[in-house]
């Protein structure tokens, strides 16, 4: 019985590394190869070392333009829908039985909404009260993804505080503005960085959602999308700009989970 | 102890929802007694407790900490602390940390604090694990930590919610010791809230008796185990015997009653009238035994057999069928005990050990 276990164990675990490695890193490995290789073309041959796509990522004002937004609008989404969700987080995790699972069920609503339908009746919404699309527009449709994103997130983590402890603070002299921030906050604090490090990469990710909501300024992946196909040798500076994106988005990864800000399980 | 009354609860009822927890509770706290509230799981004490302490609000009801009407004032502005039935420790946070909160959400001096800090460790002896976190220690020590920062504040009254449930047993003895010697140390006024007789025994100057969202019976522990109002009080601390009778005759506070075919007497201070029926709680070692008939005056002599015998350390518990086929139970100290199943026995009590009870 015990040989077998141990069998099962090395085929799972040679499994799940060939999995990540093959389909998650490979394509990875071959976007940096790429990204430097000499040619504007996706051919199984090296032409030799250029920094030319980085340069021209940095000569497009578009292309930094579509990133500045990504960025703002993962900035806002983030600190906006953390701060609608966490009071809600408190209310749902701490009311009983019937109460709780009927806000947890419209909490989760929106996980099954196709992003399309979202991203479309947010068009919809916005033509029909007047609004012009824009960055702000697109960010809205964000939050609206964002919360119950923020609120399943956090709800695990405060679930497993005791609410005696915050009792206790305040028994002990603390009211409630010092109770939160010298006791809730510090124990929270991992899971609110953890969501809002997961928020902010969703929102920088999103397509969908943005594509029906934006205006005439774009965010990264709308930008790629508009360009793909219509400008020659795009798509090396494309590459050139992931890899970038991909190694900041890794050391600032690394660097929270070894600090131990995020606990990954 | 003066009779000087340091806090006053008033008629306080509260109800959650469809659950009525409190239903007209009312009592006076004296200053610098160690009050035990003891009864059955969901009676009331910690939301007793609870509003106490400000963290619950009664739905009617008045609490007052010398004279002043305290209801409606928040925990932060009240001179009680609690110590949670979960401890409720800050696990974020060392010993120090713990223990100092109070004073720094005050701010005190660092100093000042620090001397405090280590007084207090000192009063519940864990000065050697002041920079340890919390999460790090055992539940003993997990206990004096929570005990120190509340006693740090020098809170006019501690409330203590079961704080020893989790704990061995062997460890709540050691702490009921220690809590009876850090209670007379700082002299202040406790509320202890346990639902274990003998815990409240054990540390009580006074015992109240909740259950039922109510408070039974309070007053000096002794006379709430020799004259129980009522049969849950009498069933719930100590064991008893219960009999079930009926009054026959009455002869000023002399009664005999009837009680399955035999005749019992009675002591009561209470209007009965024959006919009535009445329950009288007899405690297994008020109950003696005898191989031959004894004949003392003023005792209720009955004719039985031993049935069963259960050792328990320092006392053995017999049970025994009377002629009537009622059972009873009784209980001699080991030494004392030279009986056997099977044995034919004569049991006897004075009469003014029989409690008669209300219900
Ligand atoms: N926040 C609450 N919401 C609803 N019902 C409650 C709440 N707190 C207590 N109750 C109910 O009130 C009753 C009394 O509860 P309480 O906690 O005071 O009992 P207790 O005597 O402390 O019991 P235990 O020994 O189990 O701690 C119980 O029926 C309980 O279910
Ligand atoms: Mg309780």
């Amino acid at each position: 019985m015990v040989k077998y276990d141990r069998l099962i164990r090395l085929v799972l675990s040679g499994y799940t590394i060939f999995t990540i490695a093959f389909f998650i890193y490979l394509p990875i490995a071959v976007i940096y190869i790429y990204s430097v290789n000499d040619t504007p073309y996706f051919i199984p041959e090296w032409r030799g070392f250029t920094l030319e796509w980085f340069m021209a990522a940095f000569r497009r004002r578009d292309l930094i333009n579509s990133l500045y937004n990504s960025v703002l609008i993962a900035i806002f989404v983030t600190a906006v829908s953390m701060a609608i969700a966490i009071p809600p987080s408190f209310y749902i995790v701490r009311s009983r039985g019937r109460i709780k699972n009927i806000f947890l069920l419209y909490m989760m609503i929106p996980f099954v909404i196709p992003w399309i339908i979202i991203g479309i009746s947010s068009y919809i919404f916005y033509w029909y009260i007047g609004m012009p699309k824009s960055l702000l527009t697109a960010a809205l449709s964000h939050i609206v993804y964002s919360i119950p994103l923020v609120v399943t997130l956090l709800a695990p983590r405060l679930y497993t505080m005791d609410p005696d402890i915050e009792n206790a603070s305040m028994d002990l002299g603390a009211d409630p503005i010092q109770t939160f921030r010298y006791i809730v906050f510090p124990q929270i604090f991992p899971a609110m960085l953890s969501a809002a490090v997961i928020t902010f990469a969703w929102s920088f990710d999103n397509f969908i959602i943005s594509y029906y909501t934006l205006g005439d300024e774009l965010t990264w992946p709308v930008w790629v999308f508009s360009i793909l196909g219509k400008v020659p040798r795009i798509m090396p500076v494309i590459n050139a700009v992931s890899v970038i994106i991909i190694t900041v988005s890794s050391i600032a990864l690394y660097i929270v989970v070894k600090k131990g800000l995020v606990r990954l399980i | 102890m003066s009779k000087d009354i340091v806090l006053r609860v008033v008629d306080i009822w509260k109800r959650f929802g469809q659950v009525e927890a409190l239903k007209g509770v009312s009592l006076d706290v004296y200053r610098g007694e160690l009050l035990v509230l003891l009864g059955p799981s969901g009676s009331g004490k910690s939301t007793l407790l609870r509003i106490i302490a400000g963290l619950e609000y009664p739905t009617s009801g008045k609490i007052y900490i010398d004279g002043e009407d305290i209801t409606d004032l928040p925990p932060y502005k009240r001179d009680t602390s609690m110590i949670f039935q979960h401890l409720a420790l800050f696990p974020h946070m060392t010993v120090y940390d713990n223990v100092a909160y109070g004073l720094k959400i005050r701010g005190i001096p660092k100093d000042e604090i620090d001397r405090r800090v280590d007084e207090v460790l000192e009063l519940v002896r864990i000065r050697h694990l002041k920079d340890r976190k919390v999460t790090q220690l055992s539940g003993g020590q997990q206990q004096r930590v929570a005990i120190a920062r509340s006693l740090i504040l020098h809170p006019k009254i501690l409330l203590l919610d079961e704080p020893l449930g989790a704990l061995d047993l062997k460890l709540r003895k050691e702490l009921h010791i220690e809590l009876r010697r850090i209670h007379q140390e700082v002299g202040n006024t406790w509320i202890f809230v346990t639902h274990d007789q003998e815990e409240a025994l054990t540390l009580a100057d006074r015992i109240g008796v909740m259950n039922d969202g109510k408070l039974i019976q309070i007053g000096d522990k002794w006379d709430v185990y020799e004259q129980p109002k009522t049969r849950f009080v009498a069933e719930f601390i100590g064991e008893t015997n219960i009999f079930e009778c009926r009054v026959v005759e009455v002869y000023g506070d002399r009664v005999y009653a009837e009680w399955r075919g035999l005749k019992l007497g009675v002591k009561t201070d209470r209007e009965v009238k024959p006919g009535e029926s009445m329950y009288l709680s007899v405690r297994p070692e008020y109950i003696g035994l005898s191989k031959d008939k004894p004949s003392n005056e003023g005792y209720n002599i009955f004719h039985g057999m031993i049935t069963d015998e259960v050792f328990r350390g320092s006392y053995v518990m017999y049970s025994i069928k009377l002629d009537n086929g009622e059972m009873v139970k009784v209980t001699v100290l080991s030494k004392d005990a030279e009986y056997d199943p099977g044995d034919e026995i004569y049991l006897y009590w004075r009469v003014d050990k029989g409690v008669p009870l209300k219900e």
